[in-house]
């Protein structure tokens, strides 16, 4: 039976489309056959991980949400972004948005139909055959968002250690509550490593009474890197790897 | 710091060794260099003096066989000039005794008086034909004859039989009916065509050279122990005088090839030459004679001086010279030691202190001796310490605000913002249709 996971923060900049991408690799280099929703319409960018750009893209979930094409059809494979991690049996797939600037807005102007995207989000588990569906939201609580966590199976909420992150964590944990989320885990990304993890770790958990699923401090590495590729396949010694294999883990079980 | 936060690695080629060996190189290669440049300097100077002795010597040498050729001629030119005084009166003697018609046996009774009871130790006298008549060795018919080839000595007095010349006087020389040395002079006859030759055994004249000439003082300088060997040559190479000490390997007759060029040098240029031996020191000078009233080199003296006692001296030098060099490498090497350990002991404090800030166990203040160092060290402690503690510092500062940060959530304000959500009729429809939307997923997946 096929999980979906959805990957929310309540604001910009926590570093979700990284966790995301990092997160669905990791999934696939286990043997599972594994997509990658970017149903951030309005800011897409979960395509650079994957080593894509406008002239790859030939579909997009937005030419699904018209109802120019099938939502399979805009279903990329990126398997190959794994390397030598990749695994039998495994598949990493991507369904992406459109990057265009054109696409973008006329989406916002003439809205879409978010029961067709959930249609979408059923029938690309059914078509690809999928164990996984990782959902990458916009920030913030809209429609879609807010879709994606009443299907989800999984939701994690990723944050920063900063007052702001707190507040807007604390609304998202509360609407998630109402919606019955069944599993809901908290993801601390980008501490500063001079902080005690454990000590901040108890306090978010207290806090929300949420578990911390994974805890990453702000890495050089992944500055540098800069989003153009697969931390976890670059860099799979590296802690943020460690925490991502242990959030995988906890996903799957 | 604390004790044990010393850093597991340590540099396998560190500076301290670095520094030891760069300082034992550069004092070893000083001190060897300036021993080898005293030595060098040394045995030049040595070897210069004993070959301006060596050249004195030779000189002195040559002035004296100048001098004792020069008595010896003069002693000789006289000695000829009596002879031809006795040569005359036993020519007048002679003609009165054939005048008085006196047999040959009574004329040769006469001279042979004269020889037994003089110095003189021959008289020959001819008749026209060159035969020895009158001869005090009557055991030794003669005859003069011109031929040089057959007579190399006797035929130079044969002028006086023609009237060519009326006296001749000849050098003293080894005879060479018997081998010994005789100085002969002779006058023609006074009655008729005569030679009328005496005979002197000339061995004193050359006792008297080698008593007033080279010969003595070679012996003696030679005895004194200070040379190794004194040879006085002819122009010819042929050697006149020669002393050697026993063991030195050289001989009389035979002058080595290298001497031989050296002698010959001395000899064609005029001058002193000195030739470095491998135990000894050659020295040539030039021995002048008078020829024709110009000087002319006739000869050289080749001094022989030992170097084995210079070289024993030399040795002796190296020795203390490579002793005085060990000590001071010593020194030196002791001296860089403790020069390496201040110098990498702060470093390695320093390197110490470096992996504390890391753990976070560095107390500046434990390297507050090392700052008050004034040299280069101590400035980089004093920087050191300043950056470390803005380090410690820092750190502080952001554990009090890892203190501040609390999860601090404005429950109302969550409220509000939550009621804003879940009061839209998008959410309350979300909301009744949520279990049925998670449902359909697993009736489509299943």
């Amino acid at each position: 039976m096929a999980k979906i996971v959805s990957i929310h923060s309540f604001r910009g900049g926590t570093g979700k489309s990284n966790l995301t991408a990092n997160l669905a690799a990791t999934l696939a280099s286990r043997g599972q056959r594994v997509a990658v929703i970017d149903t951030d319409i309005q800011s897409p960018g979960i395509h650079a991980l994957f080593g894509l750009d406008e002239d790859r893209i030939k579909r997009a979930l937005n030419d699904y949400l018209r109802g120019t094409c099938r939502i399979e059809e805009t279903a990329l494979d990126v398997s190959d972004q794994l390397g030598a991690q990749r695994a039998a049996g495994g598949a990493l797939f991507l369904v992406p948005s459109s990057i265009r600037a054109g696409e973008i807005t006329r989406i916002l102007r003439e809205g879409y139909d978010v029961g067709r995207l959930n249609d979408g989000f059923s029938e690309l588990v059914r078509q690809l055959r999928l164990d996984h569906l990782v959902i990458d939201t916009h920030p913030g609580l809209n429609e879609e968002t807010l879709l994606s966590m009443t299907i989800s199976d999984v939701l994690l909420l990723v944050l920063r250690p900063d007052r702001q992150d707190f507040q807007g964590t604390a609304v998202a944990v509360d609407v998630a509550r109402k919606l019955e989320v069944p599993s809901m885990y908290l993801v601390v990304n980008k501490a500063p490593a001079a902080y005690d993890a454990a000590a901040l770790r108890q306090q978010v958990e207290s806090a929300y009474k949420v578990p911390v699923a994974a805890y990453m401090e702000q890495s050089d590495e992944m500055l540098q890197l800069g989003s153009a590729s697969l931390f976890c396949v670059r860099y799979p010694e590296h802690g943020y790897t460690r925490e991502v294999e242990a959030l995988a883990t906890r996903v799957s079980a | 710091m604390k004790a044990g936060t010393r850093p597991a690695y340590r540099p396998r080629f560190g500076l301290r060794p670095r520094f030891l060996l760069f300082l034992a190189l550069l004092l070893g290669i000083a001190v060897v260099s300036t021993s080898m440049f005293l030595s060098w300097t040394a045995r030049r100077s040595i070897l210069q003096q004993t070959a301006a002795d060596g050249i004195l010597l030779a000189n002195v040498l040559a002035r004296s066989a100048e001098y004792a050729d020069l008595i010896g001629n003069d002693v000789e030119h006289e000695l000829g000039k009596q002879m031809l005084v006795e040569a005359t009166m036993a020519a007048h003697l002679v003609a009165i005794g054939e005048r008085a018609r006196m047999t040959p046996a009574e004329i040769n009774a006469h001279l042979r008086q004269i020889a037994a009871s003089t110095v003189l130790g021959e008289i020959w006298i001819t008749d026209e034909t060159g035969f020895a008549r009158y001869r005090t060795r009557e055991d030794v018919p003669f005859t003069f004859g011109p031929d040089p080839a057959l007579q190399p000595q006797a035929h130079a007095f044969y002028p006086l039989l023609t009237g060519e010349k009326q006296s001749v006087v000849q050098e003293a020389r080894t005879r060479e009916i018997d081998g010994h040395v005789f100085k002969y002079a002779a006058v023609a006859g006074i009655d008729r065509p005569r030679i009328v030759q005496v005979g002197y055994d000339a061995t004193f004249l050359n006792e008297l050279r080698s008593r007033i000439g080279v010969a003595r003082l070679v012996d003696e300088l030679v005895a004194s122990g200070h040379l190794v060997a004194i040879r006085v040559v002819d122009r010819n190479l042929l050697t006149l005088a020669f002393r050697a000490v026993p063991g030195a390997g050289l001989e009389a007759a035979s002058l080595p090839e290298v001497e031989k060029a050296l002698v010959r040098r001395a000899v064609d240029e005029g001058r002193t030459i000195t030739m470095p031996e491998p135990t000894r020191l050659a020295v040539a000078a030039p021995i002048f004679g008078m020829q024709n009233s110009t000087r002319v080199g006739v000869g050289a003296t080749l001094v022989d001086l030992p170097t084995d006692d210079l070289l024993d001296v030399m040795r002796r030098q190296a020795w203390v010279a490579v002793a005085a060099a060990a000590a001071l490498l010593l020194l030196a090497v002791a001296a860089a030691a403790i020069l390496a350990r201040r110098i990498t002991g702060p470093v390695v404090r320093l390197t110490d202190a470096a992996a504390a800030v890391e753990t976070e166990t560095c107390q500046p203040a434990d390297l507050d001796d090392l700052a008050r160092r004034r040299d280069e060290l101590g400035e980089l402690a004093r920087v050191f310490q300043r950056m470390a503690e803005g380090v410690i510092l820092r750190e502080r500062r952001f554990r009090e605000q890892l203190r501040e940060l609390r999860v601090d959530i404005d429950e109302a304000r969550t409220a509000k913002q939550v009621a804003e959500i879940t009061e839209t009729d998008y959410f309350k429809e979300l909301r009744s249709k949520a279990d049925a939307l998670r449902g359909r997923h697993r009736e489509q997946q299943s």
